[in-house]
């Protein structure tokens, strides 16, 4: 009897092999790649290096040409317009699924770059308010990389960066607000919306309750939301206030330093640049209403 | 031969005869659509970077299935390191509370044989889909999975046996872990 069960069981997997969906192309997608792949070694022996030349230039482009000006801030911190807003990232290979080539769409661990990175997104950010005439000190100092020669861990970045940042606002009486900007690792659906047509990756603030002086900066933060929910309803996802529970010694975000310090969740791992980019545009608009 | 001089008809015809049986190998051991894809194309690529060290036209068979084999081992592993990586990141950005419960339950079925399939511990699972759906003899299963004939004949009566009181109580028989058959 057993027997027969586990024939019949077999037929069934048999059976509805042959219905087991394959998508419609994928064969002959993967079938090109491959020959594509195997067939040109050669070729692809000068393509990647030529990839990536092209890839330094317009990175050095981007960091020296088109904007000297904020370069010049990140590296010496001397402008003529005292910086009103500060934008750092800790940590900061955070990075976003579709601009890489290497990852794995379900491994969360793999949305991370050296270069394409969420400190693109600062520097967005940072360009758009100087647009509107606010100065901006944009500080890429890469922590992470800090923190991975102090052989500390991924989430002490907070604190390898805290003296550099409490030095900064304290050269910097000017200073009005400080962001820093992360993604979420949240999927597309929860970090995107549509505003005018187009896709926007959603905002969320965050606002850690682990030092005394907290309320200023979860005023600031509502300030924030309510703003953006007034003008462009549904970017923001809201004030995020973490469980004191998750809150350790080093997650206060730094926010103690400063009383208009907020961190962001710009999107998650699943939006693109440009959806993140106009998400800080409309966040900017905010920014200069507040300032103004 | 090596990889450079396969020609573009060697790695079209290898790679249509197999890409069918590889796919619906995979897929049944994952039961996820996306997944599958991306595991077929490692199993392709790995084939084609390894193939120069593949002697012997009757066994190519059993080479790519115990590449794909070894190509669903490492899958499970980094999924399992995904859940662990998971709570770390819980710690770090505190506001992402669900994204590996996503990961894990955004899974579709074929029928209901596959889904009771995806409770077997992956040893016995792919013993089964090598068997059962890839008609693979037991020998052949052996040395794809590199272990003993016994052992394949022992291992697949049980997940059977397994599976079967699944399909009449309706499931709830969990196995974890990975028995490493004659390794």
């Amino acid at each position: 009897m057993g027997n027969k069960d586990d024939k019949d069981i077999l037929g069934n997997l048999r059976r509805n092999k042959e219905s087991i969906f394959i998508r419609e192309g994928f064969e002959k997608e993967l079938e090109e790649k491959l020959v594509r792949r195997f067939t040109r070694k050669n070729q692809n022996k000068l393509f990647v290096p030529s990839l990536a030349t092209i890839f330094a230039t317009i990175v050095f482009l981007l960091l020296v040409v088109s904007n000297d000006n904020v370069f010049e801030e990140s590296q010496t911190s001397t402008t003529t317009d005292e910086p009103l807003v500060y934008i750092y990232h800790t940590p900061t290979h955070e990075s976003f699924f579709p601009e890489l080539e290497e990852k794995d769409d379900n491994n969360l661990a793999t949305a991370f770059d050296k270069t394409v990175n969420i400190t693109l997104l600062g520097e967005h950010l940072g360009k758009t308010l100087e647009s509107k005439g606010i100065p901006v000190l944009w500080d890429d100092t890469d922590y992470t990389k800090m923190t991975e020669e102090q052989n500390l861990e991924f989430g002490e970045s907070h604190n390898v960066a805290r003296e550099n940042i409490n030095t900064t606002i304290n050269n910097h009486d000017s200073i009005k607000m400080v962001f820093d900007i992360h993604r979420d690792s949240q999927r597309r659906k929860i970090t995107t919306t549509t505003i005018n047509g187009e896709e926007v990756a959603k905002i969320v603030f965050v606002i850690s309750r682990n030092h005394p002086n907290y309320q200023q900066n979860l005023k600031f933060a509502h300030k924030l939301h309510e703003l953006l929910e007034e003008r462009y309803p549904g970017l923001s996802r809201g004030v995020y206030i973490p469980a004191s529970s998750s809150s350790e010694r080093n997650s206060n975000y730094n926010q103690d330093l400063h009383e208009k310090s907020v961190l962001l969740d710009i999107g998650g791992v699943d939006n693109t640049l440009q959806e993140v980019n106009r998400s800080v545009e409309f966040l900017a608009e905010i920014i200069g209403e507040i300032l103004n | 031969m090596n990889e450079e001089n396969k020609t573009e008809e060697e790695i079209r015809h290898i790679y249509r005869q197999y890409f069918k049986e590889v796919y619906h190998f995979i897929v049944s051991f994952t039961n996820n659509h996306d997944e599958a894809e991306d595991l077929t194309q490692e199993v392709f690529i790995r084939l084609f970077k390894s193939i120069s060290k593949f002697k012997g036209e009757s066994e190519l068979q059993t080479f790519i299935f115990s590449i794909a084999r070894n190509v669903e081992v490492d899958h499970y592993r980094k999924v399992k390191r995904r859940m662990i990586l998971g709570d770390l990141f819980l710690k770090i950005v505190p506001s992402n509370n669900k994204s590996t419960e996503e990961i894990v339950e955004h899974k579709e079925s074929i029928s209901e044989v596959y889904s009771y399939l995806q409770e077997l511990k992956p040893s016995y699972r792919i013993i089964v889909i090598l068997r059962g759906l890839n008609e693979f003899s037991i020998k052949e299963t052996a040395s794809i999975l590199n272990c003993s004939e016994t052992n394949i004949k022992v291992s697949f009566h049980r997940a059977l046996m397994i599976l079967r009181k699944k399909m009449v109580t309706g499931g709830d028989f969990k196995g974890e872990g990975w028995l490493n058959n004659g390794k």
